[in-house]
């Protein structure tokens, strides 16, 4: 009995090893196999030709090409570089012209090294003339290559991604009647004129992200776009080692982003800055946007009454948000700059700061005292580092409570938790004072490198504190510990 | 007579290859898009529609996942992305081929995304002959013919042994 209920396992386990070992892949339906092959980069997928006699061609039914010409070379990092510049710019020759179908989903190339530009100008044809709905294209800095001018007639592209090497001269108006989604990174903008007339040739441009683009005939870049509805700027400071941001008018000693960033976009949801401040802001037409995010970098070098002028009117702008992110740079600029003058942010119901140290609180009261009807309060962190006791004021509790405690503060969000004394402070102070709050969600940052309470003594103190809300929760939930952290 | 499919209070019944039958909400089988067409056409008057290519297992996971797409708001994009990661997690080889035929075969087009990027992270980065063992794909080039293949795609191999 017992040996044949073994004999019977034993052949069902052959059975299924039997299954295990069969070829499934090779017998999917080619098309089938062109889907898949398109989610990896070119390179992997046409390297999928050496399986076998059966796949030698699989790879010419992928309906997405990515070819990057730094993906994987390590080994031979040693060849000159007219050699491995040769091999990619043949290798995308030879995949452009062995493909099958009629039409290319999306086309990205990102390539470090192009000595004859006229090969970028193939490229966007080819996939041009396969009806490429995203196209992604980088070069290295500094190529100054102009933009194919056919791109500018296609109706069928949706997502259009420039990276550097580019200079955008556009002529006369253009037509891109499907774009949704525009991004321009370290694009170089031959005048004003051709980013204003990119943008009004795109009837329904849903998101656009704009990061480091400008040009030397450029101070103003103005944004009107009337179907928009998301906007990320970014300005980083440039690093030392950027010299080529010259053709972008961004020289290392800026301090400032040299441009007035005007927008007129009546259907914007939500608008991102970050980097330097610019120097001017002309916030127009902006009677749509719910969020909005600003991240200045700090720049203390020159106190000029322009950064005040440049920030008062950027807040302007997004005075009727629901939602705000702050960071703490961009916190300690506005104390530094505007200080008690901020303006009041009415329909402000979600406030989210991320604050990095001590001095940055001081704004805090200001700002609690300007949103009158807040209702969600997110701390991404109390403190980016350790801070000894008693070294820094940390917390300036405010001098009279802001009315948004009475009345309307009903959630408090604080993320990486470590119990120092200073945070313990804040907690108490929005735990005694909150009136109507009806949670505060405490994210304990368990791995943190210098454990100054264990969770028990901090959750003990936490419990110590009177309340001023007799229906208030506190949750507290202990990270997870990152993956390789 | 109206067809039955209204008749079942929006309800359409599938039936796998091994026989069974599933009873589906209309919005739900409206995730595929063979079944969207058959609905349109109204092909769809006969009271069972067989899916002879799938079984009830994969049947049934592919119906998982449309139920949960069709009944999420398209506000809650974040709670589906961590469904779909889930959904394949830790699901052996031999499932993902039927599901990913499935989703072909149905045309369910984020099902079938998923499925092909979890096949294709599997090749990702792993030298061929990897590939070759874990999917058991035989080599049957000669030595000659696959230097060959090497030779015509130099690039796709620099950095690879």
């Amino acid at each position: 009995m017992q040996s044949t209920s073994r004999r019977k396992r034993q052949k069902l386990s052959e059975e299924v090893k039997l299954n295990e070992a069969e070829d499934r892949i090779s017998n999917l339906p080619k098309n089938l196999i062109g889907h898949i092959l398109s989610f990896l980069p070119t390179k992997y997928a046409v390297r999928t030709g050496i399986l076998s006699t059966k796949w030698k061609w699989m790879w010419t039914s992928i309906s997405n090409l990515d070819f990057d010409d730094q993906l994987f070379l390590h080994s031979s990092a040693n060849r000159n570089s007219d050699y491995r510049e040769m091999s990619f710019l043949k290798f995308v020759y030879r995949v452009l012209l062995l493909l099958e179908g009629s039409n290319i989903n999306k086309f990205r190339i990102t390539c470090s090294q192009v000595s004859d530009v006229s090969y970028v100008n193939s490229w966007v044809t080819a996939a041009l003339l396969r009806n490429v709905r995203e196209l992604d294209l980088c070069l290295p800095l500094g190529s100054s290559v102009l933009i194919p001018t056919n791109l500018f007639s296609c109706d069928k592209l949706e997502v259009l991604k420039l990276g550097s090497g580019f200079v955008l001269n556009i002529p006369s108006l253009v037509d891109l009647k499907s774009l949704k989604t525009l991004h321009l990174s370290l694009v170089e903008f031959m005048d004003e004129e051709s980013i204003k007339r990119l943008l009004s040739s795109c009837p329904v441009l849903e998101v656009f992200a704009l990061f480091q683009c400008g040009g030397k005939n450029v101070s103003v870049i103005n944004i009107s776009a009337p179907a928009l509805k998301r906007l990320i700027v970014e300005y980083p400071a440039p690093k030392c080692w950027e010299t080529s941001l010259d053709e972008i008018g961004i020289t290392d000693t800026q301090d400032v982003c040299p441009y007035e960033i005007q927008l007129n976009t009546p259907n914007l949801l939500y608008f991102a800055y970050m980097g330097l401040v610019a120097e001017g802001f002309a916030m127009n037409n902006l009677s749509s946007l719910v969020e909005a995010s600003i991240d200045f970098e700090l720049c203390y070098d020159q106190v000029e009454d322009r950064y005040d002028t440049a920030m008062t009117e950027l807040l302007h702008g997004i005075s009727n948000v629901q939602t705000l992110h702050l960071s703490g740079d961009c916190i300690e600029t506005l104390q530094f700059y505007i200080g008690p003058r901020l303006q009041v942010f009415r329909c402000l119901t979600t406030l989210e700061l991320s604050v990095k140290i001590p001095a940055q609180w001081e704004l805090l009261p200001n700002l609690l005292e300007c949103s009158p009807n807040l209702r969600t309060l997110g701390f991404k962190g109390l403190m980016e580092e350790y801070y000894e006791p008693g070294k820094f004021q940390g917390w300036y509790p405010p001098k009279r409570v802001p009315t948004c405690l009475l009345v309307t503060l009903e959630k408090i969000k604080i993320g990486r938790f470590r119990g120092q004394e200073t945070e313990l402070e804040v907690v108490d102070y929005f735990l005694t004072y909150a009136k109507v709050l009806k949670i505060m969600d405490i994210w304990f940052d368990r791995y943190q490198r210098r454990q100054i309470l264990s969770e028990y003594e901090v959750l003990r103190k936490l419990l110590e504190i009177p309340r001023g809300s007799t229906s208030c929760k506190v949750r507290v939930t202990c990270q997870a510990k990152k993956k390789g952290g | 007579m109206a067809s039955s499919i209204e008749n079942n209070n929006e309800k359409l019944t599938l039936k796998s290859s091994d026989g069974e039958e599933f009873l589906v909400e209309k919005h739900v089988a409206l995730q595929s898009t063979l079944l969207q067409n058959m609905l349109d056409s109204d092909c769809s008057s006969a009271d069972v529609i067989p899916l002879p290519k799938i079984d009830a297992r994969t049947l049934a996971l592919v119906l998982g996942y449309c139920k949960k797409h069709a009944d999420a708001s398209s506000s809650k994009q974040g709670e589906l992305n961590s469904f779909d990661s889930e959904f394949l997690k830790d699901m052996d080889m031999g499932a993902l081929f039927n599901l990913v035929l499935a989703a072909n075969f149905m045309e369910i087009k984020g099902l079938l995304d998923i499925a092909a990027q979890k096949i294709a992270d599997t090749i990702k980065d792993k030298p061929h002959q990897e590939v070759r063992e874990i999917f058991h794909v035989e080599n049957d080039y000669t030595p000659e013919e696959e230097a060959a293949v090497r030779e015509e795609n130099r690039w796709a191999f620099e950095g690879f042994p």
